[in-house]
Formats: structure tokens, sequence, C-alpha cells
């Protein structure tokens, strides 16, 4: 815990971060998924797999999703630790954070793999 | 019962008497303006002198008239009798800390942690005497003048359910007077303050509930402050020393 402890300003620098660009970006997701595109707002070809494959190809779009869900991915771990404060219950257990901070770590390292190998 | 009476049910405990809390209920006649406090000292000078409780200067200053009136932490003399458009006022110490007796609560726990902040300007240089005074404008006054209001009253420790979970936090006031010095054109210590402040227990544990700011009576802002103490902190992990200069 002690090595946690020497992270806190980081893991709060990507929560605080996380939170406003889940706060800013979330809402463009949910809109451009699903709202947007299950109501057919586009022409089916600009959202087909080749044309979002292109995209991804792009590094300015690779660079994007990986600042988008990497602070996400560390919000939503201290969310978790935060969730019993917030219900007012007692602290978490001790090692409910730290295995929180792993996956968060975890699903960050694999994002970005995806990210980056992706055509 | 006249018209304007009022009832106190206040929550008495006397250590001496037995662990148990208890409540004592007493009929007070309003006077035009009368606060919370007055109405307390009528009590202890008319009905009850074994009520405990503490005031001082009456006028908002000394901090040490802080109570849960009807559930709110408050400061006693600042608050009208009359706000309260009900027949009885309920009255117990400051939550969240140890009562010594009936309405007395034992702030140690705040005393114990605030040395370690050094709520005190720091110089890791000084100038020689002959060089004057350490002059500050107006506007670097401004920047921390309302932090620099706090009285100790402890209302918001009081208010903050992070503190009422897990009382190692160091706390509201605390960290907005670390704040303010670090504020102060004239300090030097914010590099000294920053190891402490760092503690998981320090400015990380608070969620930002915000109720801290709200129940102040001295618009200190506390809540504010231990963000703005985040975020300074993090940037002094990430970027690299020499981003911080040195004041003059
Ligand atoms: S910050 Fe405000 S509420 Fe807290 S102790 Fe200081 S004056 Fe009282
Ligand atoms: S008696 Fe001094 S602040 Fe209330």
């Amino acid at each position: 815990m002690r090595f946690l402890e020497r992270l806190e300003p980081l893991l709060w620098a990507l929560f605080s971060a996380g939170g406003t660009i889940a706060a800013l970006l979330l809402p463009v997701h949910v809109f451009l998924n699903n709202i947007a595109m299950p109501l057919g707002w586009f022409r089916p070809d600009d959202y087909d797999y080749t044309h979002a494959a292109r995209l991804l190809g792009h590094p300015l779009v690779k660079a994007y999703l990986a600042v988008f869900l990497v602070p996400t991915l560390f919000h939503a771990a201290h969310r978790i630790k935060l969730l019993p404060h917030e219900l007012v219950l007692p602290p978490s257990p001790g090692i409910a954070t730290p295995i929180a901070y792993l996956i968060a770590a975890a699903l960050a390292i694999a994002a970005v793999v995806v990210i980056v190998l992706a055509p | 019962m006249a018209n304007d009476d009022i009832i106190l049910r206040v929550e008495r405990y006397d250590p001496e008497r037995g662990p148990r809390p208890y409540a004592q209920s007493y009929r007070v006649p309003v006077r035009k303006g009368m606060m919370v406090l007055d109405a307390l000292n009528y009590v202890r000078d008319e009905l009850d002198s074994s009520l405990a409780f503490r005031w001082s200067c009456r006028m908002g200053i000394c901090g040490s008239c802080g109570m849960m009136v009807n559930g709110m932490p408050k400061l006693t003399c600042q608050d009208p009798v009359d706000r309260y458009r009900v027949r009885a006022i309920r009255i117990a110490a400051l939550d969240h800390f140890p009562v010594i007796r009936d309405l007395v609560s034992d702030i140690s726990d705040f005393m114990e942690k605030l040395p370690n902040i050094q709520p005190w300007i720091t110089r890791t240089e000084e100038k020689p005497l002959s060089a004057g005074e350490y002059l500050q404008t107006p506007e670097e006054r401004a920047l921390y003048a309302n932090h620099a209001a706090c009285i100790n009253c402890m209302l918001c420790y009081a208010a903050c359910p992070v503190y009422g979970l897990d009382e190692r936090f160091l706390g509201p006031a605390a960290i907005a007077l670390a704040h303010r010095y670090n504020l102060d054109s004239r300090d030097q210590g914010e590099a000294l303050r920053a190891p402490y402040l760092s503690l998981s227990h320090s400015v990380w544990e608070c969620t930002f509930v915000g109720e801290c700011s709200e129940v102040c009576p001295k618009h200190v802002m506390p809540a504010e402050s231990i963000q703005r103490e985040k975020l300074r902190l993090a940037l002094r992990w990430l970027l690299p020393r020499a981003a911080f200069r040195r004041r003059p």
C-alpha cells in the first residue's frame, strides 16, 4: 500500500483527467453510437467495417482513442475506490483499491495494444 | 406557555452519570434578536447551571460556540432563534468529535494534526533585518485572504461525511490553512508541506462533497482549497522540479 500511497498524485491526476474527458466526450460517443447510428442518421457506409478500420489507421485517431480510454479507465477504478464513501458506508477493504487499479491498468494496456496494432 | 417561548431539546452527556447521552428540554422566553447561544445562556443563568457549553466572543470570531442545531453544524452565536419556525430546537455537540460533556466537544484530533501542515510562514532563506519587512501587494494578499479567515470552529469537520467515516482524514480546515500559506507570497514552505499533504489520508481522501464550504461561517471555501491543493500536488509529482521556482 505504501507503493500506492506514493502514486496518489498520479492516480488522482488520471482520475481527474478521466472525469473531465468522460464528462465531455462520452456524451458525444453515446450520441453517435447509440442514438444517431441506430436511428439511421448516417449513411450505412459511413460506419461500416472498412471505413472504421481506415479511420483507426490514422495516428491522430489512435492518439485520440488512447487519450480517451486510458484516463477514463483509471477514473472508473478511482470511483470504485470512492464508492463506499459516496454511499456513506465504511471504507472498502484495503485490497479492493489495488485490485481496481490493477484491472484498470490491465485494461488500459490491452486498449493501447489493440489501438496500436489495429490496421 | 407564553406564545413566544421556545423549547430547547438539548442532548446532554455527563461521564460521571453514565455512558449514555440523554435528552433534556428547557423552555426559554424568546427575546428580539435572540441567538441560539443567548437561549443557552438563559438556560445556564436561569434554569440549569450544570449545562456545559463553550463560547467566548459572541460575535463569530473565537469559533468556540459550534454545535449541531437541528442537525446542522452552526455557530450558535450567529444563529437567530427565529430562523427556526418550530417550537422545539434540537441542540447537540458537534458531530464526529468525542464529547467531553454536554455540548463541549473534544477537538484534540484536529489540534494534533494541525502542526503537520506547518501553518505559519516558512522561509528557506531569510532576508537580513536591514533589508526590511516582507512586503505584499493588496493583490497578493487577496489571493489567500478568504482562506485566512478560518476561526477553527470545526463546523466543516462536523459536516464532512468523509471525516465522519474515517477520522484519519486530515480534514477541511487544516488543508484550507495549508493552502492559505502555500498561496502567501511571503511563504517558501510549499515543498516542506507537500510530503505530508500527499499522504493517503490527507487531500486525496476528499471526495468533493462540498458540505464544508456550505456550512463554513467565514466563507473559507475549504472544499475548493482541497481540490486546488490536489492539483498543485499532482503537478508537483508530474512536472520536473525546475517548474517550481522558489519565491523570492
Ligand atoms: S474552514 Fe470554516 S467551518 Fe472550517 S473551521 Fe475554519 S471557519 Fe470553521
Ligand atoms: S462565541 Fe465566539 S464565535 Fe460564537
